[in-house]
């Protein structure tokens, strides 16, 4: 731990969500209202970054995406506790966190979140292909049973109706008018029939 | 699974736990969102400390999960 002025005035870590109730316009007079809040309490802000829209792991007040802030500042610890309900007070603000930090350099800051981005579109990018792979994989599953199905209702179409109908035609041309007439009256004249 | 002796954070030097690089922290969660054990993860004690809290913290600012059925 380097020796810094944060070591006598704390130090302290502020990330913030806003709703996707607002756009991404209205979302700086939010950030100038906590800004404002820390310099009543005489903070010095030493790091900004805008998180950017993300989906929530769970729904907060009906909402699935929120806008995350962080900013980074030393402040006093008596002007901590008023920013601290300010926040929890305002209503835009879906929820916050401070939390204690030892200082650092910004520009090793802004590399972590750089890496922080980047393991996150690597990690995006991974779910990406696996639903894609996934909706492929189902895709070839359901144009296979597709197949399937047009195959077999193809060779019922071709193995069953017409060799019926022919044979069928064939057995009612054979049997003449006077065969079954014939038949007919040997099933009439029989005694079957009445008893 | 297969034991990890080696901790994750003192191997690759990181001395300060993101609680906000959520992608990081799910290396020792598993799939329903719990934190796995230390004899899991190969962390070591400390680390396994800041590793908790950093779950819990991102658990309550959405970035995590609580519990994923």
């Amino acid at each position: 731990m380097s020796k810094t002025k944060s070591d006598k005035i704390p130090h302290y870590e502020l990330l913030y969500l806003v709703s996707n109730k607002y756009s991404e316009n209205e979302l700086e007079p939010v950030k100038e209202k906590v800004l404002k809040a820390i310099a009543a309490g005489k903070g010095i802000v030493t790091y900004d970054e805008f998180m950017g829209k993300r989906r929530l792991a769970y729904a907060i007040k009906g909402f699935r995406y929120g806008y995350y802030q962080v900013l980074e500042f030393d402040l006093e610890g008596a002007a901590m506790a008023k920013l601290d309900k300010d926040l929890k007070l305002d209503h835009e603000i879906l929820r916050h966190q401070i939390i204690r930090k030892v200082a650092k350099d910004p520009e090793v800051l802004k590399k972590e979140a750089e890496a922080r981005h980047r393991r996150q579109e690597v990690a995006a990018a991974e779910i990406a292909s696996a639903i894609a792979q996934t909706k492929e994989a189902v895709k070839a599953e359901t144009e296979k049973k597709e197949a399937l199905v047009v195959n077999t209702t193809k060779k019922i179409a071709e193995e069953t109706p017409t060799p019926k109908k022919s044979k069928l035609a064939e057995e009612t041309t054979l049997e003449s008018q006077e065969e079954l007439d014939s038949k007919l009256d040997k099933i009439l004249g029989s005694d079957i029939l009445y008893k | 699974m297969q034991i990890k002796k080696s901790c994750y954070y003192c191997d690759n030097k990181i001395d300060y736990l993101d609680y906000k690089d959520v992608e990081e922290l799910q290396k020792f969660t598993n799939s329903y969102g719990l934190i796995l054990p230390k004899r899991r993860t190969g962390v070591c004690s400390k680390h396994q400390r800041k590793l908790a809290m950093g779950v819990k913290r991102a658990r309550v600012m959405a970035l995590a999960l609580f519990t994923n059925k």
